[in-house]
């Protein structure tokens, strides 16, 4: 069982949050001026790196606000936690 | 307009036989109790208009907590932490004309307020060993020195979602929680508690709550309809 870090609410059970998938994708501004291809990536296609992983996680049972993460798909262990709308932080030393 | 013919009923009107149980060793562990009927409000503002919060503050007279997981209390009205943008004001029956009071007062600002009375209840938890009845179904650390008076903490209770406040100590010195749920999980979850506590021993006083307008928890709606 891991426990996970809410920005808002402290270290919490995983049972209360629920993964959004990868962090940082952007909507394109002009969908309409996009190929077939390039909409297919953004609507589609994600990482799935062995490593660091950009991550959205949501505190389902808690204060039901989205953050992102920074979490090692290998080792499981969550880098670091930041709200949204805060800057991607520096690589901690961990 | 007036109602006559609509009652409020209790989700807990099904569990309105005391029953108690002493657990091993003659414990005497927890006092189950429903706060039955109280007004519950969903207020949502932006915490940075500091103008809303003030305005907030005078129509209820409790200033909106801004520390996450605390609950601020004033003349039996509480306001709980929901989330940095959002609160839940939980009081007595009696206060009926609070919803218009901040609704008049926020006129202007970027707000919500949802009166979500019927929608869940409150059930009281006291005794030296509620925590251990906590503990066979969450995993928050509600250690007196953790968990302390003035906290709440939103999280899941037996795969219920529920919020926990811990409230003063009562005369004596024992520990009282005040668990929010909603009505459909109310039933569910009085069940759980009464089997979870088996053991500590407990008193169930679910259901028959005392309500000045009725014995057994059918209480006639007066005037609360606009």
């Amino acid at each position: 069982m891991l426990e996970i870090n809410c920005p808002w609410c402290g270290p919490r059970d995983q049972i209360e949050f629920s993964c959004g998938g990868e962090a940082h994708i952007v909507r394109p501004l002009e969908p309409e001026n996009l190929s077939d291809d390039d909409w297919a990536d953004y609507l589609f296609y994600r990482k799935n790196p062995e490593g660091r992983h950009h991550e959205q996680w949501c505190h389902t049972a808690g204060c039901r606000k989205w953050f992102n993460a920074i979490r090692n798909t290998v080792t499981y262990q969550f880098e670091t936690v930041y709200r949204i709308g805060e800057d991607l932080p520096e690589k901690t030393s961990r | 307009m007036n109602h006559p013919k609509i009652t409020a009923v209790s989700p807990l009107v099904e569990h309105v036989d005391v029953s108690s149980q002493l657990g091993i060793n003659g414990w005497r562990g927890v006092e189950l109790e429903e706060l039955a009927f109280c007004i519950h409000l969903n207020l949502r503002c932006d915490p940075s208009d500091s103008q809303a919060l003030t305005a907030a503050s005078t129509a209820l007279g409790v200033a909106l907590p801004l520390r996450p997981n605390t609950f601020h209390e004033a003349s039996d009205i509480r306001i709980h932490w929901l989330g940095p943008d959002e609160w839940l004001v939980v009081a007595p029956t009696t206060d009926i004309h609070l919803v218009d009071k901040i609704v008049s007062a926020w006129t202007g600002f970027h707000h919500s307020v949802t009166d979500i009375t019927g929608g869940q209840t409150v059930v009281r938890i006291q005794g030296d060993r509620a925590r251990e009845l906590f503990n066979h179904g969450c995993t928050l650390d509600l250690h007196h020195r953790v968990f302390k008076v003035g906290q709440c903490a939103q999280s899941l209770l037996a795969h219920v979602p529920v919020l926990i406040s811990r409230r003063v100590d009562d005369a004596n010195g024992t520990c009282r929680f005040d668990i929010v749920v909603r009505r459909s999980y109310a039933d569910y979850l009085a069940k759980w508690l009464a089997d979870s506590a088996e053991e500590i021993g407990f008193v169930n006083r679910l259901g028959n709550s005392q309500q000045p307008t009725s014995s057994n928890n059918r209480s006639q709606v007066s005037s609360a309809s606009k």
